[in-house]
């Protein structure tokens, strides 16, 4: 590496800090609304900062290539919330087994189809397909199964708004009361983003979404090669 | 948040430390679990077999092993919850690779919206409607 590429690396990934402490601000001062995402807004601000100076994202994303590496070792610790919360699980197994299938396989299928029927191309079906999953996962299996792990990034990031957005609303509809159930299912369709506002209810719900962002995300690595293989 | 010490600077060295530590058992993971992929032909992630090797780990030393639990909740938990609460951040880069795909989103926005909202909502229904049919009620009053 030399010198130049060294400082370009520095500066991008120090912008890219700056834009994400940017988000994180702009989130406190929207008092934690869940559409104050730092990600998101990380994203946009250095979507707009690329197309300003010109600059390729090839060189940008070889240039930030520390943040991406760490994404592996973040999506490894995952196991420790994971742990901490299985012996909930053991507790209520059918429940969580048969919840997690579900919810899983339905919104694989039902994001597979809905791209297709309104016109989508494989590609996008493709990356819609593991969107559910905490983000870090939904973008290596999306390579994985031939999708666009970019454009899945932002798809989950979206998903997780939406359920977090909702999830009170149509439990409430629904009449679905139970924490447990709250929580996992946060924590299964709406990854990290809706997780974290379940967990707001209390130390159950916070429990069973830890344990449905590491469930959803081992089975849904696990049945998308198949699933893709199948709608192809 | 600190509580008061007589030799703060001590203190931060030693999480930094524990925290390198922690990160270098996760990077032993994410690579073992690359090579498990390759050795054992598997479709998972190399990271997400890392994920359940650590987690079993975790489990296994909590039940057998009470030194090396209480050296990964000491090494690895802290730095675990940093990456995994800050791990917006490191999916920025390739999240803004959504630049190249412009014309993919001006021309493909309605299915995008509609399989977004729809296929969460009905995942939601799903996970929540059978986990509140088959749980074991008992707790349901304390939440």
């Amino acid at each position: 590496m030399n010198f130049p590429d060294i400082l370009q690396s520095f500066l991008w990934t120090a912008i890219t800090v700056a834009c994400y402490l940017a988000g994180l601000g702009l989130r406190r001062l929207a008092r934690n609304h869940v559409l104050a995402n730092p990600a998101l807004i990380a994203m946009i601000l250095v979507a707009v900062l690329l197309l300003a100076t010109h600059t390729a994202y090839a060189v940008y994303f070889r240039a930030t290539w520390v943040l991406t590496f760490l994404l592996a070792p973040a999506t490894v610790a995952l196991g420790i919330p994971l742990a901490k919360n299985f012996a909930h699980v053991r507790q209520s197994m059918s429940g969580v087994i048969l919840g997690l299938v579900a919810g899983s396989l339905t919104s694989i299928v039902s994001g597979v189809l809905l791209v297709r029927w309104l016109g989508g191309n494989k590609e996008l079906a493709l990356s819609m397909l593991p969107k559910a999953v905490t983000t870090p996962i939904a973008m290596s299996v999306s390579g994985q199964i031939g999708g666009v792990p970019a454009l899945t990034a932002v798809l989950a990031v979206l998903g997780g708004i939406i359920g977090a957005l909702t999830f009170r609303t149509v439990f409430g509809l629904l009449r679905i009361s139970h924490g447990h159930a709250i929580g996992l299912a946060a924590g299964t369709a709406g990854s990290g983003l809706a997780a974290s506002q379940a967990a707001e209810m209390g130390d159950g719900p916070a429990a069973f979404a830890a344990i449905g962002i590491g469930l959803n995300g081992l089975l849904t690595a696990l049945v998308a090669p198949l699933a893709a293989s199948i709608f192809k | 948040m600190t509580p008061p010490s007589r030799k703060p600077g001590k203190k931060t060295g030693r999480m930094v430390v524990s925290g390198l530590i922690g990160l270098f058992i996760l990077l032993a993971l994410v690579f073992v679990g690359g090579d498990a992929r390759k050795a054992f032909h598997l479709s998972l992630p190399g990271p997400v077999i890392g994920l359940v090797l650590l987690a079993a780990g975790f489990l296994l030393a909590e039940r057998f092993h009470t030194r090396s639990h209480r050296q990964l909740k000491l090494h690895v938990a802290p730095v675990s919850r940093l990456l995994v609460s800050q791990m917006g951040l490191l999916f920025v880069p390739a999240g803004a690779g959504i630049i190249t795909e412009g014309d993919a989103l001006r021309h493909e926005w309605l299915p995008i919206v509609a399989a977004v909202v729809g296929s969460t909502l009905i995942g939601l229904v799903a996970t929540g409607w059978l986990m509140h049919r088959f749980a074991p009620k008992l707790q349901l009053a304390k939440i």
